[in-house]
């Protein structure tokens, strides 16, 4: 019964415009944001083209430029002039260019927050700004004066010479240092506490900004080994399939949920099927699932893709790839996010009738993609989209292999949490004693009333 | 939902002493899209086949009401922007005014007209809601690579050509949808 009921649901979502567009969108995601990802990386495997190094780091706002990215494949020789940059705490960048935004953003007033990973504009009253002001002048052992001449200086030195004025580590001006790096750590204490948590100079956002160091060939050789024997090369790649996947599924299943459930209403087939003698929770549970693996399916079809590319490149050059890697990172990291925005979906259209989870669901995705924007490249945190838009990384993922977890294992108590509140209230739909559009109706209706009477009044 | 949406977005993005390009960020992306919420669904009251055959018994042409459930969504779009512009303004944010209003509206009236045309052609309202969203996704992760002069978040990057690109396709898109709409219901 429950069988036949479930593959009923799975040939109705078939015929369902909704999921077809859904497949459509999916497909059209994935094309453009990774489609020639794999050809591209083994084309440029070729060791004459091998550039410096695969990992891009932020580069900072001035003097010193990404790491163009290479080929995961190409192994790294001895003897290269860079290797590339990466992301590490390092006080010779971290404190001359942070010192250099904070003056900038000193002098116009005007201070860069993240609150839930959108910007916002800081701006300080003239006793907060003298506190900035004395935190610089302790730092770089200048006062703001000095520094602005000091400035003004270099840029007609620049124009001389018919150049730009540059500022940074290795141009023609850079900020002075006057402090230890712990004493550095505790003034920018004092202007995060000015500036917000979420600005620019908190530790870890320091760290991230302005914090790298040149990746020295023994790394760039451990990466590599890392790429080739812990990955197996499919594991790097469905971590960033994952990653473009995950941005999807975390919004437009809502969709397919919403209109799966309100067809039924609107051809007034809800009435029909409350009266069946099934239960309300294998009811229920035969259209989440249907719902989870029509959904599913063209993710896993989609993998198949690089998966074939990978499999074509490791039988040419007797390299063992794990051929389920794209399978188990489906299963663990996007089965989570998807069975949530489902969850929502079903939940919130049955409890009000109405297709308000799309919003709910449309807000949280918003905010969800916004506030991991600055943990791209992997850290995880308890956003429902995870973030890992590189190849490889390896390191950061086993750093936060139990965040990742938690992560995962949490949206799915939540989901399922979500579908046994959904059997409840459908239960009492059966009873007759849940009709959220009569009740909304009613509401509405008393409120036309009210207006009409104000009116007569 | 449109007046819903704009009250929602300065708990999420920062709206005051924001230069040209951080202002640029929260019109159009945030606030161009009160344009899928006011245009998409014109076509819901005919939706009801009861209502529809009504309407078909009237005099008054369908088209008409169409395109005067049109200028006053846009008319609608205008003024909330026009009020969003205005309150930013108030509050030290920075930037061209009517090059903004324009540049907003022309994003926010592209983006309905997706929804409309895809609500109008497929007669369901999810499909409405999802292809206009999918171009704003296409738009936010390749940028103008595919959609070339049809890019939505020019005025970030200091261009405004885009602007009479997106107005002018919303045009077609309507006139379009409405005489197919037309030639089906003389059918």
């Amino acid at each position: 019964m429950f069988v036949h009921l479930w593959l009923k649901e799975c040939r109705l979502l078939l015929k369902s415009i909704t999921y077809l567009l859904f497949v459509v969108i999916i497909g059209l995601f994935y094309a453009t944001q990774m489609g020639s990802q794999v050809q591209d990386d083994i084309r440029d495997a070729d060791p004459g083209k091998t550039a410096a190094s695969h990992q891009q780091t932020a580069g900072s706002t001035m003097g010193i430029s990404a790491t163009p990215p290479a080929s995961p494949f190409a192994k790294p020789l001895p003897g290269q002039s860079s290797y590339g940059e990466k992301t590490a705490e390092n006080p010779a960048t971290i404190m001359p260019e942070a010192v250099q935004s904070l003056y900038m953003e000193y002098t116009d007033n005007r201070y860069a927050s993240y609150p839930l990973g959108f910007f916002k504009a800081v701006k300080l009253s003239p006793s907060e700004q003298e506190k900035i002001a004395a935190a610089i002048t302790e730092i770089t052992g200048s006062t703001m004066e000095q520094l602005r001449q000091s400035i003004s200086d270099a840029s007609q030195k620049a124009a001389a010479n018919g150049l730009p004025l540059q500022i940074g580590r290795g141009n023609s001006f850079s900020f002075p240092i006057h402090v230890t790096y712990d004493r550095f750590k505790e003034v920018m204490a004092g202007v995060e506490k000015l500036t917000g948590s979420s600005s620019s100079y908190s530790l870890q956002h320091m760290i991230d900004s302005y914090g790298h160091s040149p990746i020295t060939y023994a790394e760039k050789l451990a990466e590599y080994n890392d790429f080739i024997q812990k990955d197996r090369i499919t594991g790097a790649y469905a971590r960033l399939f994952s990653d473009y996947m995950g941005i999807m599924l975390a919004f437009l299943p809502v969709f397919v949920t919403v209109f799966f459930i309100m067809r039924d209403r609107r051809a007034g087939m809800q009435d029909l099927i409350y009266t069946r003698k099934i239960s309300s929770s294998a009811l229920v549970a035969a259209r989440y699932l249907a719902l989870i693996a029509m959904m599913i399916l063209p993710v896993l079809f989609l993998s198949l893709h690089p998966l074939i590319q990978l499999m074509g490149y490791a039988g040419d050059h007797g390299i063992t790839i794990d051929h389920l890697a794209f399978v188990k990172y489906i299963a663990a990291w996007l089965m989570p996010t998807l069975m949530v925005s489902t969850a929502v979906g079903m939940f919130l259209t049955e409890l009000t009738d109405t297709p308000i989870a799309i919003v709910v669901q449309g807000l949280w995705w918003f905010i969800s993609l916004n506030s991991a924007r600055f943990i791209m490249d992997g850290g995880y945190g308890s956003q429902l989209i995870l973030r890992h838009n590189t190849i490889g990384n390896l390191q950061v993922y086993q750093d936060h292999w139990i965040t990742l977890l938690l992560n995962r294992l949490g949206y799915t108590a939540l989901a399922l949490i979500l579908v046994l509140l959904t059997v409840g209230l459908v239960q009492l739909k059966r009873r007759g004693k849940l009709n959220a559009r009569s009740k909304l109706t009613k509401i509405l209706a008393a409120f036309k009333i009210q207006s009409k009477a104000r009116v007569v009044e | 939902m449109a007046a819903a949406w704009l009250l929602i977005i300065p708990l999420l993005s920062g709206i005051s002493h924001l230069d040209p390009a951080a202002s640029a960020v929260v019109l159009e992306k945030f606030t161009a899209l009160t344009g899928i919420i006011l245009m998409t669904p014109l076509f819901l009251p005919e939706q009801n086949r009861d209502i529809r055959d009504l309407m078909d018994s009237k005099a008054t042409p369908q088209t008409g009401v169409q395109y005067i459930r049109l200028l006053l969504a846009s008319l609608t779009i205008v003024v909330m922007v026009w009020g969003m512009v205005t309150v930013m303004q108030a509050m030290d944010s920075h930037f061209p005014a009517a090059r903004y209003i324009f540049g907003t509206f022309a994003s926010a009236f592209f983006l309905g007209s997706i929804g409309f045309a895809a609500y109008g052609l497929c007669n369901q309202l999810a499909i409405g809601y999802m292809v206009p969203l999918a171009y704003y996704l296409t738009n936010m992760f390749t940028g103008s690579k595919y959609v070339q002069y049809f890019y939505l978040f020019s005025l970030g990057n200091g261009s405004f050509d885009e602007k009479y690109w997106l107005f002018a396709g919303g045009v077609i898109l309507i006139v379009l949808t409405l005489a197919f709409k037309e030639i089906q219901r003389r059918r």
